[in-house]
Order: structure tokens, then C-alpha cells, then sequence
């Protein structure tokens, strides 16, 4: 092979790509924050939750236990009748058996579920993956406000 | 794109009596054939009709499945009737084979079907006539246990040679729903005073 | 599990003395030597996953190949019986994970025919440029990858340093990077996030670029060109019979693309694009078919967003989706090949039986016939141009 015009043209690129700096992020001392929609967990509110099972039963994973029971309360009126209400005791998501596909999020009537981008919860032994009630809750803090959507969408389209 | 009233004049003429019903499903034309004309629909299809592409074969069991999961209530798996019907084109049985073969310079294709008989199900094998048919039998046999006669080494493809029975017919459990327990019912303790509306709505 | 155990395929009883004419013969003829049977995989960093391709070897030359599959199978079309609409489009996004949006959209479609509703002319444009997108990224994985099996250790690190760019949009898009799970029966989950029109217009300058780099450091290297030409030729009659699909049949000379010739789909109609094919039907112009269409599907891209009609992207559909009872065949064009979904459905919540035509089954069925009377580096590189994802292969 006398000439080799092919691989000199290819030494030249990667030439000119070493002048250009290395992309990597140098994760962890580096971040990207990842993008207001990323799937990263799951949050629930809880006090917007009334046990419809509506997830439990759409999660393709079976992976969402829920628990609850009936209370009453106190009439809002006088006179009135006294109101029974459901009080959630378990809800617990197995991260380890999550898929990720976002069917709870969607399907629950009352948003009581939402995305966040977080994702840094990996842990040491998979049974640490089952968040309860109280940790779903807490994700809630991380749950971004909805970006405004492209041109030419249709405005006041609930997600 | 072949007009679907000469694409379905042209395989009837094409295949004479071996047709038994034809019928339109959404995207392709499906043609019922007889199981004695298996082998003989493919060299048709391929030298005169000029479908040379194989795109699959694979079988179909239209027995409904029985009822799934052990606990009554478990409304996460959709329920299928629980009447045998058969497709586009009808059926003798339980069980089918179905091919798609298509035609890489006319742009149309056909869905071709024959019954398979649940005794004895033994089919003709295409593999002489579409050398592609070689693993999408296998997997037919594996997944249903249709033996076709005339493949060269019908063997496991998918499972370990091991393996006992055939997973897609539909009196094969799935076990990963059978094992684990539907999360969705719950243990709904009654109110204080005892009030039969809680155990409905609870496991609503 | 040794292959002593089942029976060979038809092949592997090829006489070795039909291979004793090569030139090396002459060492085997005074040494007597004897055949070996090889195993690549199913852990095996060249084969894409768990794939085991178990060779009888004469020397380098291979006289017969048997690749084991399975390794990864899980059971889709099972799977599918027990669930429901949604559900299985989140499954079956898992089949081929590089591409995964264009998973979904058959499936999709074969559902909405059924159902007789049409996705609304905005939600087809943005499938349709996040299908493109996701052949894109796939493609770009590939033309790194392809040049790191031959043994090019740089064309890897731009591919993946590209693709980056089209997962960053897919993820803004979708939120999931490789799994997006968008699509919905009539439409699509979401609209488009603000800004992300412009940012997939600088991200196609950003692709296009790259094919240009790829074609200088790669397509044009001499050592490369030695390497894939003439190696793992596919005649375009044999193939097609065999089932081997998209780029592979047409860089074997035939002209057939399912998103200009089947039948009409997503905005395919709309759009003004070229089909590539190239005669020789050997790795090197599968490398080149995939270089092209990379680039023209940055182009069709671009055309889409200047086109993107304004309104709603879902359609009007019921709370609980219940298919009515028929029988539906709907295939694209997905980056590996044909795929199609033949759907079946009672009248219920969820389909009553799902066949999934995957493009690498075809792809991977044709190496027995392939490798015969290789070398065992050219095996290497023939893996490599066929791309098959194993999820494709095993669904």
C-alpha cells in the first residue's frame, strides 16, 4: 500500500479532535442536571391519595402495595351525616421491580402521583429499594414545576 | 401498492382449490388454505406469484385462556372472552398456522393460514421452499409443538433443550402471575361499628 | 451444554475436503490435523450482546456455524396475553432498546386501526421525528461500533460522543433516554417541551457533521475498505428469502424501503427523501447504506420541524381503551430492519395474541449459510455489519 491518502485524512481529524478538549463529564465531582421530564422518581401526596387502587392495578410490574382502610369523620354540617374516609397505610413502591414506564403517574384521577428527576437513590441491598409511604412523600419537595410546551401546542392541555 | 381485489383474484386463481376462505384483516389480506396444500401455497406463492420474501411463520392457539390468577378480583389482567371464536377467515380448531410472505418489487404481501389438528399436529415444513423458514420453525414447534415435516433438525431455539412443554399455548400457565400475589387486594379491616359497604369499596 | 448433545444443522456435515484446496492446505495435508469447534459467546465483547456462535473451525477457516440464541428471551408474546394495551407498549419498548420509539409505533398504529382512530396530524410529525431520531442514535452507535470491531478503537468514542446530543432530545421529549414510552393509543403522551424545535435543529448540524467525520475516518480508510470488502457477501434473491431486511437487503441491491413502498404510515408521505442502496451486498456497503441513511434521516428531520402543523396531539379516546375484535398487520421501517406486529384482538382490554416480527431473527437466521468458508476475524466484522440487537433477536 504506497499510498494512503485515506488514513492520513484520518490521522487529521483525530488531530484536530484533540485540540478540541475532552466532553466528559467527570461524574460525581460533575453533574448534568438531567431535564424537567426525566423519569427519575416517583413522588407521592399522600393527602391527595383516597386508596382508588387505580395504580396497583395498572402497574405492569405489580410493584405498588397499597393498604388502607375506612375512618369516620365528623360531619361537615350540622345534622348532616357522618363521612368515612380512606386513610392510606401502606403505599410502598419497589424500585427494584419498577419499570419506569410512568402508567401510575398517568392513570391516578386525584395527582397524587409525580415524576421528579432525582436518581441518585441507589442502594447497598435490594430491599432498601422499597420506599415507603414517608420516603415517596419526601420526594415530593424535588417534583419540578411543568415547563411551558413548544410552538404550536395546544394550550391548556392538562398532562 | 397492489390493488387488494386483483392481489386477491390473482392468489385464489393462483392456488385454485386449495383455498378455503379469504378475508381481509387491517394491513394484509389473510388466505385460509387446506393443510395437505401447506408446502404447495409456498412454491406458488414463491415461484409464480413472485413473493420472495419470507417475513415470518408462527402459530396461533385460539383456545381462551383459562382463568388467570388465584384469587378472585384480580381485575389487572384484562379478561379475553370466554367463548372460542376464530379469526379472519375462520378455523377448524384450536390451533394455526399463520405466514406472512411478501414481494420485495411489487410491495404486497399476503397473510397465508392452515389449521393445524390438535391430535396430530403435524405440518408441511417450508424450509425447501424459503430457506428462512428454517428458525421461524423451530420456534413454532418450541412455543407450540407443531412438528413440521420435512425441516431438517427441529430442535429447541429459544429454550434450553430441557425444557418441558410448550409456552405459548394458553393451558401454559404464566407462572410469574401465578406465583406472586396481586398487590391489589388488600386487607380492608372493617370500621368500628361494622359496616358492610367497607369490604366493597376497599377493594374496589 | 456442549453441541454433541442435539443434533448439527445441516452443514456442519460439509465434507473439510471440499476446503483443502487453499493455499494452507499444504500444512494441514503433512500434519494430519483435525477440525475444532470454537465457541464465541455467549459472553463475547464482538457479538453484541449474548449471542453464542459455536463454529467448527478447519485452521482460521470456518466449515460450519451454528449460532444459539435464547440466551435473552423473555417471553413477549407471552407476556402480551396477560396485559393490557398500555402496558404492553411499555414492554415492548424493551425489545429493541437502541431505537426504542420505533418499537412502539407499530404496535400503536396497529392498535388505532383496529380501533379506527387516527392520531392527529401534529402527533404523526413528532412520531415521525422521534422515530427518525431514534434511528439516528442507533445508526450512530453503529458506525462507531462497526469501526471498533474491525479494530478502529476511535470511531466507537465519536459515536457514542454524538449520540448523546439525539438521547439528550429524546429524553427532553419523552423523559427516558432509552425507554420513552411516549407513544399512546391516538397520539402521543405530551407535547413537545419549549425549545426543543431549535435544539434538535443545532443537534442534526451536530449529526451531520459527524457523518462527514465518519466518512473521512472510517469509509475512507484503506485499512477498513481491506477489511469489509467482499467479506459476508448476501446476494439480494437469497436474502429476501431468508427474511434479512432493511439496510442489509438494500446494500444487496434492493430497492425497498417500507417507508416509501408499504403501505402509508406516520408522515412518511409527506416528507421528500432518497432510498440508498448499493450493489456489492458485502460489509462494507452495509457500512455505507447506514452512513447514508444516517444522514438523510438528519434531512428528513429538518423537513419535519419546518412542517410541524400546530394542534392537539391525542386524539379522542375512551378512559379505558377496549380494542374491538379483528385482526391487524402493520410493518416499518425500524432502523434493524422490517419489523411488524401482527395483533390480535377479542374485544378486550388487552390483546389476545401478539406476534412480533423482529428484524435481527431474520438478520441472525441467514449466518449459518453465511459464515461458511470464513475466517474467524471476518466473522468478527460480519457480526458487526448485520447489527442485530439481542432483544430484537430473542424478544
Amino acid at each position: 500500500m504506497a499510498k494512503l491518502p485515506g488514513l492520513i485524512g484520518g490521522l487529521g481529524i483525530t488531530f484536530k479532535t484533540m485540540l478540541k478538549g475532552a466532553v466528559t463529564v467527570q461524574y460525581p465531582h460533575e453533574k448534568e442536571a438531567p431535564p424537567t421530564r426525566a423519569r427519575g422518581v416517583i413522588a407521592l401526596s399522600e393527602e391527595n391519595c383516597t386508596s382508588c387502587m387505580l395504580c396497583s392495578r395498572s402497574c405492569p410490574d405489580w410493584c405498588i402495595y397499597i393498604e388502607g382502610h375506612k375512618e369516620q369523620r365528623p360531619p361537615k354540617r350540622e345534622g348532616g351525616r357522618p363521612r368515612s374516609v380512606n386513610i392510606l397505610d401502606r403505599f410502598d413502591i419497589d424500585y427494584a421491580l419498577c419499570m419506569y414506564c410512568g402508567i401510575c403517574v398517568e392513570v391516578c384521577p386525584f395527582d397524587a402521583l409525580f415524576w421528579s428527576p432525582e436518581f441518585e437513590y441507589s442502594e447497598p441491598n435490594i430491599a432498601s429499594l422499597l420506599h415507603n409511604k414517608e420516603r415517596l412523600g419526601a420526594w415530593f419537595a424535588t417534583v419540578p414545576a411543568p415547563e411551558p410546551l413548544e410552538v404550536g401546542a395546544e394550550s391548556g392541555k392538562k398532562k | 401498492m397492489a390493488d387488494l381485489a386483483t392481489l386477491t383474484s390473482r392468489i385464489t386463481d393462483a392456488l385454485g382449490d386449495a383455498v378455503l376462505d379469504a378475508g381481509e384483516a387491517r394491513g394484509t389480506l389473510v388466505v385460509r388454505v387446506r393443510p395437505d396444500a401447506w408446502r404447495s401455497t409456498a412454491e406458488t406463492a414463491r415461484r409464480t406469484l413472485g413473493f420472495d420474501y419470507l417475513s415470518f411463520i408462527a402459530g396461533i392457539d385460539w383456545m381462551p385462556a383459562p382463568v388467570v390468577g388465584l384469587v378472585e378480583g384480580d381485575t389487572s389482567t384484562p379478561a379475553q372472552p370466554s367463548d372460542m371464536t376464530f379469526g379472519v377467515a375462520g378455523s377448524a380448531g384450536r390451533f394455526q398456522v399463520f405466514a406472512h410472505v411478501q414481494s420485495t418489487t411489487q410491495h404486497a404481501g399476503v397473510t397465508f393460514r392452515t389449521d393445524v389438528d390438535e391430535a396430530d399436529p403435524r405440518v408441511e415444513s417450508w424450509v425447501s421452499v424459503y430457506p428462512g423458514a428454517d428458525w421461524h420453525e423451530r420456534e413454532c414447534w418450541e412455543m407450540y409443538g407443531f412438528v413440521f415435516e420435512g425441516h431438517p433438525s427441529l430442535r429447541h431455539l429459544y429454550l434450553p433443550s430441557e425444557f418441558e412443554g410448550h409456552p405459548l399455548r394458553k393451558d401454559f400457565p404464566l407462572l410469574a402471575r401465578e406465583v406472586k400475589p396481586w398487590p391489589g387486594l388488600t386487607d380492608v379491616e372493617p370500621m368500628p361499628g361494622g359496616d358492610d359497604e367497607a369490604g366493597e369499596e376497599g377493594a374496589a | 451444554m456442549s453441541t454433541t448433545e442435539q443434533p448439527m444443522t445441516p452443514g456442519f456435515e460439509v465434507d473439510p475436503a471440499a476446503f483443502r484446496h487453499l493455499a494452507d492446505a499444504q500444512v494441514n495435508v503433512e500434519l494430519d490435523t483435525g477440525d475444532m469447534i470454537l465457541n464465541m459467546g455467549p459472553q463475547h465483547p464482538a457479538t453484541h450482546g449474548t449471542l453464542r456462535l459455536v463454529v467448527r473451525l478447519d485452521g482460521e477457516r470456518v466449515i460450519a456455524a451454528d449460532p444459539v440464541i435464547g440466551y435473552m428471551h423473555r417471553g413477549y408474546e407471552k407476556l402480551t396475553e396477560f396485559r393490557t394495551y398500555p402496558q404492553v407498549t411499555t414492554l415492548i419498548n424493551r425489545i429493541d432498546w437502541l431505537s426504542s420509539f420505533a418499537n412502539e409505533v407499530p404496535f400503536v398504529h396497529a392498535a388505532e386501526q383496529l380501533m379506527e382512530i387516527e392520531a392527529p396530524p401534529r402527533a404523526q410529525y413528532i412520531r415521525t421525528a422521534l422515530t427518525e431520531l431514534s434511528r439516528i442514535a442507533t445508526f450512530l452507535l453503529f458506525l462507531g461500533e462497526m469501526g471498533l470491531q474491525v479494530g478502529a478503537l476511535t470511531p466507537a468514542f465519536y459515536g457514542f460522543r454524538d449520540r448523546e446530543h439525539v438521547l439528550n432530545l429524546i429524553e427532553a421529549a419523552t423523559g427516558g433516554r432509552f425507554h420513552p414510552n411516549f407513544n399512546r393509543i391516538g397520539g402521543l403522551k405530551d407535547d413537545l417541551p419549549w425549545g426543543w424545535i431549535a435544539e434538535t435543529r443545532n443537534t442534526m448540524k451536530i449529526v451531520l457533521d459527524a457523518c462527514d467525520v465518519f466518512e473521512d475516518l472510517v469509509v475512507g480508510n484503506e485499512i477498513f475498505q481491506a477489511r469489509t470488502r467482499s467479506i459476508g457477501i448476501i446476494p439480494g434473491e437469497l436474502g429476501a428469502s431468508y427474511g434479512v431486511s432493511g439496510s442489509n437487503l438494500r446494500a444487496s441491491g434492493v430497492d425497498w424501503d417500507l417507508r416509501r413502498d408499504g403501505a402509508p404510515y406516520l408522515a412518511y408521505p409527506d416528507l421528500d427523501f432518497q432510498v440508498f442502496t448499493h450493489p456489492d451486498g458485502d460489509s462494507f456497503s452495509r457500512y455505507w447504506v447506514r452512513l447514508q441513511e444516517t444522514r438523510e434521516s438528519a434531512r428528513m428531520v429538518l423537513q419535519l420541524l419546518d412542517g410541524m402543523p400546530a394542534g392537539p396531539i391525542m386524539a379522542k379516546v375512551p378512559r379505558i381503551i377496549k380494542v374491538p375484535e379483528g385482526e391487524a398487520w402493520v410493518e416499518t421501517e425500524n432502523p434493524l430492519g422490517q419489523m411488524g406486529y401482527y395483533v390480535v384482538s377479542k374485544g378486550a382490554t388487552g390483546p389476545f395474541r401478539v406476534k412480533i416480527r423482529s428484524a435481527s431473527f431474520s438478520n441472525v437466521s441467514i449466518l449459518p449459510w453465511m459464515l461458511r468458508g470464513v475466517y474467524v476475524p471476518d466473522v468478527v466484522t460480519i457480526l458487526a455489519s448485520l447489527y442485530f440487537i439481542l432483544g430484537d433477536i430473542d424478544r
